[in-house]
Formats: structure tokens, sequence, C-alpha cells
């Protein structure tokens, strides 16, 4: 195994880093993205699906072989690598900047994989895209660095994100970052699952079905009035909703503790052992809301 | 002549010519013919046949599919089929909700079956998390209740789990203390999993 990361590393090692980007023409279907990395979507008026990363300072790949493990946010530097086996670190692209200030490449450019090649795979067939942490050798390579990838998805399609793996069930959960997971100005169908990673929509119109285990959802309506069915689920999370006064829903809502400082007529109060669940609407009704957290706040607000 | 003498003659006369013996075979097979003479031929009445036929067929349809129920309106039927054909799990939900809204009697057979479809064959969670909370009005049937057990032991994703663990702790069905043992002991399973199955099995034990 060790021999796969010493390939690795040379393999990068031998990329320049900078900022990347990649399009793949996509403009009806299904897009699924699959992964745990620091991941910013915009919906937009498009037909191609372009996927943007800054420049990584740093990197950690690893192998999940025979080992359970996490890393939370820790930076490179620091070093800890609790209970990891493999830990590579590395300051690629920091003196090839320098030391190829001024020069060109001789010869014919070679293609390279570029840095999102490495980090992500791509699979095409039949009306779906599926985007993927990338795996080697049959085992899951996971990498950690500084990048953010931004995605543009055009708002014909349909969008399936999970923030672990694109198959249903139980897996080795691996924790990257508690950077949410932020999808902004989408206005096709969406579907976000994620165990633990934060989730927060910004002017997605819906439909929306969110679900998490623990991680938090947030969603605001800033430009846009919900324009169709939202179905928000946690487990342990809290969710937090913001939408102008004059905004028309009907909501369900069940949770430890429904806090709101909008103006909502109560249909219905019902008080199970463990929550309050509530039928309420907001400017006499309208476009309809599922908000369901087991052992979470939910906070309806006015923005 | 009076009749006691016609009597005295045939006393007096010669003894009467017996029936040639030959001749009874002969006899006997026209007696024959004559009092088993066929009857008439009935004509084969097509319409008596598909009659029964028909009879039939309404006996059985009874007999197979019981007596025929109330049928379900057909805007509601229509949402029905939306449900279980949508390609997307945000028209099932649009569709399951207003079906609930616009349906009666949220408890008939047909929304019943189409909720445990979704439950069997479903792959998006929260369509199945809806598909559990409208099946517990249900709950009381025994289909339902199984249906609830075997999805308990496989459903994979967390979410659902949960969802049916606390389904089946809140209907007091001690069948799942078992399949709830074995995912407390599974350690592959989501904490948030096992927890709620530990939640479960205790409060079984406290009945």
């Amino acid at each position: 195994m060790k021999k796969t990361f010493i390939t690795l590393v040379m393999l990068l090692a031998a990329i320049t880093l900078s900022a990347q980007e990649k399009k793949i023409d996509f403009k009806n279907g299904v897009v699924n993205i699959c992964s745990s990395s620091k991941i910013h979507i915009s919906g937009y008026d498009g037909d191609q699906v372009v996927i943007k990363s800054n420049q990584p300072d740093n990197n950690i790949f690893y192998s999940n072989t025979n080992n359970n493990f996490a890393i939370r946010g820790y930076q490179p530097g620091e070093q800890r690598v609790d209970s990891v086996s493999y830990v590579y670190f590395s300051r690629l692209g920091k003196d090839r900047s320098e030391k190829s200030e001024g020069l060109t490449p001789l010869g014919s450019a070679k293609e390279d994989p570029t840095h999102i090649d490495q980090a992500f795979e791509f699979q095409q067939a039949g009306g779906q895209l599926y985007i993927k942490d990338k795996s080697y050798d049959g085992q899951n390579v996971f990498f950690y660095h500084n990048a953010t990838y931004e995605i543009l998805i055009p708002n014909s399609v349909k969008l399936m994100v999970s923030s672990s793996d694109c198959s249903n069930g139980n897996n080795q959960q691996f924790i990257f970052s508690s950077d949410a997971l932020k999808i902004d100005d989408f206005s096709g169908d969406l579907q976000v699952s994620s165990k633990y990673k934060a989730v927060e929509l910004t002017d997605v119109s819906g439909p929306a079905l969110i679900n998490t285990l623990g991680g938090d959802i947030k969603v605001v309506f800033e430009n846009e009035k919900p324009n169709a069915l939202f179905s928000i689920i946690s487990n342990d999370g809290d969710i937090d909703i913001s939408m102008p006064n004059n905004s028309k829903v009907t909501m369900k809502v069940t949770g430890q503790e429904i806090l709101s400082n909008l103006d909502f007529r109560i249909d219905q109060e019902t008080n199970t052992a463990n929550n309050k669940v509530l039928d309420i609407a907001l400017n006499g009704g309208g476009k309809k809301f599922d908000v369901k957290t087991e052992y979470g706040t939910v906070y309806l607000r006015k923005n | 002549m009076s009749l006691e003498e016609q009597l005295k003659q045939l006393k007096t006369q010669e003894e009467a010519p017996q029936w040639p013996k030959e001749l009874d075979a002969s006899f006997e097979q026209k007696l024959r013919v004559e009092l088993h003479q066929p009857k008439k031929r009935r004509s084969f009445k097509w319409y008596y046949a598909a009659a029964a036929v028909l009879v039939i067929a309404l006996l059985a349809n009874q007999f197979w599919f019981g007596t025929p129920e109330f049928k379900v309106p057909a805007a509601e039927q229509q949402m029905l089929d939306q449900i279980a054909q949508a390609e997307y799990p945000s028209e099932q939900l649009e569709a399951m909700a207003a079906y609930q809204e616009m349906s009666d009697s949220k408890a008939d057979d047909q929304f019943q079956g189409v909720l445990l479809d979704l439950l069997k064959n479903e792959t998006q969670t929260n369509v199945k998390i809806e598909a559990i909370t409208a099946l517990k009005p249900f709950a009381e049937t025994p289909e339902v209740r199984q249906a609830f057990l075997n999805a308990l032991e496989q459903e994979t994703e967390a979410l659902v789990q949960i969802k049916l663990i606390k389904t089946l702790a809140e209907l007091k069905e001690t069948r799942a203390a078992d399949p709830l043992q074995q995912i407390i002991a599974d350690r592959n399973q989501e904490a948030a999993v096992r927890n709620t199955a530990s939640l479960a099995v205790a409060s079984f034990n406290n009945q």
C-alpha cells in the first residue's frame, strides 16, 4: 500500500496546482454529487456543469483500509493524525511557482490530469452524471486540503447531493471539516442527504428534500420566496428557516422547541412525549413545508 | 250366444295353436324397438351455456375477490397512481400531501397498499419517513406491523431506521426486540441508530 501512496505523491507532485476548472456538457437529467469535500454549489441558466477549484496549499491523502478514523478540520501543520496509519503531508506547488518564474515550457504541452480529476471521478450514462470522491485501487483515498470546490449546475437538471457516497446505506463515515455544504440560487429539483455535515441553502426555490442525521440545516430566502414543496428532516440537527414576511406557506413542524418571529396562524398543536408538533400557516397558507427534527430546535425567522 | 254357451264352447274346443318358438327372438327384438323408441333429440342451446358461464364467473369473482369495495373517486385514484408512479420523490411527496388533504378516509386500503410499496421499494429517505408516518394510522393491521418489522431488518439508511425503531416502540411491538438487539450489537451501525434501539428495548422491558 505504501507504494500506492508513493505513486500518488509523485503523481500529485508533478501537477501544477493552480485555480482549475472542468466543464461538462450536461443540461438535462440528474446530477449526482457524492463527496465530503468542501463544496459550494450554485445554480445558473447554462448548459454545462462547471467545477472550479482554488489552489490548495496543503494536501493530506490517505487510505481507509482497515482503519476507522476521522479528521475534523485539522490543519495539516498540526500533524494530529490520531489513529491514521498513513498520512502524507506535502506542500505541493510551493517551490515550483518560484522556480519556474520567467520560464516557459519547451515542446508541446502535455496533457496533465487536473487537480479536479485527482479529487473526483466523473461518470456519465443514461441521463445521469455522477461526480464522486475518487477511489484508487478499490480503496477510498481521500484528500484533505484547503481547496473549496465551486460547482455551477444548470437549473434545468435535477440535483442530488450526498455528503458521503452515492450508495444507500451505512458506510464508514469520514469527516473532514465542519464546513457546511452550501447551495445557492438553484431552482431545479433538489435532494440533499448528509450525515453530520451541515447544509445551507440560499435562494433555493424548491422542490427540495433535505435530510441530515446530525447536521444543522439552514434555509434562507433572500431574493426568492418558497416556490415549491420543502421536506426538511434531521435527527439531531437544528433547522433554521428565514423567509420574507409576506411568504405564503403551510407548514407541519416537529421539534423539541419551535421559535419564530413570523405571524403564523396555528391550526393545530400537539405535544408528544419528546416533541411539539404544529400545523401552521403564514399569510393564509401556500407552499408546503414539512419540517422535522427529533432532538433539535426549529427557528422560523423573518428576514 | 250367451256368455255361458261361449264358455262351454271354449272348453270343448281343441287346444289352441302354440306360438312358434323360432319367432320368439324376432318378437322380442320388435318389442324392444317398440318399447325403447328414442326420444326426439334436443337441439343445443348456446345461450344456456353462456348464461351458465356468466353465473359461474360472477360467483367466482365474489369468491376470489370478495364483495365489491367502495370505488375510489377518479381524482383520488389519480393521486394514488401519481404517488406510485411518480418519477421523482418530490412529486411523490406532493401527491401524498394532496391525497391526504383531498381524501376523506385517510385509511383506505388502496392508500395503505401504495404506502407499503413505498416502504418496501422507495429509496429516498424523506419519502420513506413520510410513508412510515402515514402508515401509522393503519398500525393495527397485521400486514402493516409485519411490514414495519421486515423493513427494520432490511433498512440501511440511518434516519429511516430511527423512524422505524421509534414507531415500533410507540406501537409496543415487542417482536422487534430481537432485531433491535442485533442492531445494538452491530458496531457498524450508526451510533444514533444503536442508541435509539437501546431506548426502544428498554421501553419494552419496562412494559
